[in-house]
């Protein structure tokens, strides 16, 4: 059987970087994958003969004597227990001491110009949708209305969308496979010099930009090869294959710099920055960007509010992840916010099966399987509630450690979820609770579902 | 992250210079190499890598364990340092990786042949994907082996063998899109 290309890849590169064979030597024993293999290799191999940087030892001495002046200036974290009075009292002199700066605040000259820092919402979202916090080192799912900061990253799985909606009122969708960081998001006190600006790493964007109020505002969005900025406009952004980014205008103007240029797109006009290159000349678009289908809702949703009432079930229940997505640290179950028709309760240990319907309504959560499963977890679908399939604890036992997990990115999540292929014949273990007995629901599959550990997130 | 390094971080998150400073020669090399392959320069890229580690000092707190290193945490910080990094200065200018550094016996003529080739290098690698970059960066400069990038990028060993074969097709082509934008 022919072995995938990426296994021989992954040999010859073991092999040429520890001196065991040279590049021909390893196309000589794959030569009917050679033609395929040999650029990539003469690509590592050019990566392999760019130099090594190493540290001026006087920078490497000075960032280290930086760090602990930074360490000894740190005020430190409080240790000893105070009594309650004391705390009490302490916090009304602290409330009163911040009333005191806010009302003289507000008599200062410079107080309404002061720049603060401003947030996005999650304002909706259709399928996998995924934040890293800024500092953060793993990604988790993230929930409609959630507030986002600047230096925050935001991804979309494959088929899923997004809006943010920004504090001055414009909205950027995400389309399907696409990431951006909020690089900056403030303003002055008095609502004057906004400035919203995201780095987007790959996919496709729409954004509604609302009129800024003075010219030191700014939206701009910028790729590996462009920058697009605007004031007031309606425009979409597209990483194209090759890297090139595609900037699409259908109301406004946006102006786009790349390489050592910029030019001014207008109104449903299109242009193209090569890696590398300057932008070309602005051109008819063939079409007007299309507005994306996911709907801006009028007031934005309140932020979620954690609760721990249905908790995850064990790790090791079945998950859904796009390859892409996946990691150790991170489980994400099925959750939509819709009516419920039926409900199970799972046990510490025991899994379902989940009606097929339901991946295509799927809002995830994500669930730190670092903590202890809490007792119960409650999953509620519109189709009939699987049956409980008590799951192997040497199983679960460490779940997220395994180099090579059991889920393959072949698998569809019907399938990761098909323990039991006749619910209702499993004789062994019974839901613990049904809403409405398995069989007769009240909505269509494919409608509002609900799984559990809505609230589960850390 | 091993038993070691959780008690090192624990140690950290206590407020202990001694572990700082294990923190930082374990690490830093690691870390100036990658942003000086993100952003060339010599002095640029010490300065982020200082900013790299006061920026841990002021966040080991919120560090939580969730099955990755903390050298992948460094990373993060890094990788939004830098894109920081190129907000400010354009993304167009990286300089050559290491111009006053000659290799032992090499000539002038070699030596600027070299630096155009790492010049090239370091612009293809900013037309790739970050993963890309970073899958490159793991293999080539770090010299990991896939199970170990698979641990540190939180994915499995397929996924990660599968993103290095991306990446390496699309370094390949940038690199010639540079070449022939150089030959116009």
């Amino acid at each position: 059987m022919r072995r995938p290309l990426r296994e021989l890849l992954d040999e010859c590169l073991a092999r040429t970087l520890s001196g065991e064979a040279t590049a021909e030597e390893c196309l000589q024993l794959y030569p009917e994958q050679a033609d395929e293999l040999r650029p990539l290799l003469e690509a590592a191999t050019d990566v392999r003969q760019a130099q090594v940087p190493a540290c001026d030892p006087a920078a490497y001495a000075a960032g280290k004597r930086r760090m602990l002046e930074a360490l000894a200036s740190r005020p430190l974290p409080a240790r000893t227990s105070v009594p309650r009075a004391l705390v009490l009292r302490r916090a009304l002199v602290l409330a009163a001491a911040i009333f005191v700066i806010a009302a003289a605040g507000l008599l200062l000259p410079g107080w309404p110009t002061a720049e603060i820092d401003r947030q996005a919402t999650l304002a909706n979202a259709g399928g996998l949708v995924q934040v890293l916090p800024v500092g953060d080192d793993a990604w988790r799912a993230a929930l409609v209305g959630e507030r986002f900061e600047s230096g925050d990253r935001i991804r979309t799985a494959a088929s899923a969308t997004a809006v943010l909606a920004f504090f001055d009122g414009s909205t950027t969708w995400l389309e399907p496979e696409t990431e951006v960081t909020l690089a900056a998001m403030s303003s002055r006190r008095d609502g004057g010099e906004r400035t919203t600006s995201l780095f987007q790493w790959s996919g496709a964007t729409f954004s509604r930009v609302r009129p800024l109020p003075d010219q030191d505002s700014r939206f701009e969005i910028e790729t590996a090869t462009a920058l697009a900025a605007v004031r007031g406009t309606e425009f979409a952004l597209r990483i194209q294959e090759d890297g090139a980014t595609l900037v699409t205008v259908n109301e406004g103007a946006v102006r786009v710099t790349g390489g050592r240029a910029t030019v001014e797109v207008g109104e449903l006009e299109e242009t193209a920055v090569e890696p590398g290159g300057d932008p070309e000349p602005p051109r008819p678009a063939a079409l007007p960007a299309p507005t994306p289908e996911l709907p801006v809702p009028e007031r934005l949703p309140d932020p979620p509010t954690p609760t721990r009432t249905t908790a995850p079930p064990a790790p090791t229940a079945t998950a859904l992840q796009p390859e892409e997505t996946k990691d150790p640290g991170l489980v994400e179950y099925e959750r939509t916010p819709a009516p419920v028709d039926s409900e199970i309760t799972l046990q510490p240990f025991e899994r379902t099966v989940l009606p097929h319907p339901i991946e295509r309504t799927v809002t995830p959560v994500a669930v730190d399987i670092g903590k202890t499963p809490e007792p119960t977890a409650v999953i509620k679908t519109p189709a009939p509630a699987g049956t409980l399939v008590p799951v192997d604890k040497t199983e679960t036992a460490q779940p997220a450690l395994s180099p090579e997990p059991t889920r393959t990115p072949e698998a569809k999540p019907t399938e990761a979820l098909a323990l039991s292929p006749e619910p209702s014949s499993s004789p062994e273990v019974k839901p613990k609770k049904t809403n409405v007995p398995p069989g007769q629901t009240k909505t269509p599959p494919g409608q509002a579902t609900k799984t559990p550990a809505a609230a589960a997130n850390p | 992250m091993s038993n070691e390094e959780a008690a090192l971080v624990e140690r950290a998150q206590q407020g202990d210079p001694a572990a700082f400073s294990e923190i930082y020669d374990r690490h830093q090399p690691a870390i100036y190499r990658y942003i000086s392959f993100r952003v060339g320069g010599t002095a640029a890229a010490e300065d982020l890598t200082s900013e790299v580690f006061v920026r841990v000092v002021g966040r080991i707190d919120r560090f939580k364990y969730r099955g990755r290193p903390l050298l992948a945490w460094l990373y993060t910080i890094a990788r939004n340092l830098v894109t920081d990094h190129h907000r400010r200065v354009g993304r167009h200018t990286v300089t050559p990786l290491d111009e006053a550094r000659p290799a032992p016996g090499e000539g002038p003529e070699a030596r600027a042949e070299r630096h155009l080739a790492e010049l090239g290098v370091v612009r293809a690698l900013g037309a790739l994907t970050e993963e890309q970059r970073q899958v490159i960066l793991l293999k080539f400069v770090e010299g990991m082996d896939s199970a170990e990038m698979a641990g540190l990028l939180g994915k499995t060993v397929g996924s990660v063998k599968a993103l290095q074969h991306r990446a390496l097709a699309a370094l390949r082509r940038a690199m010639d899109a540079e070449e022939e934008g150089s030959r116009r």
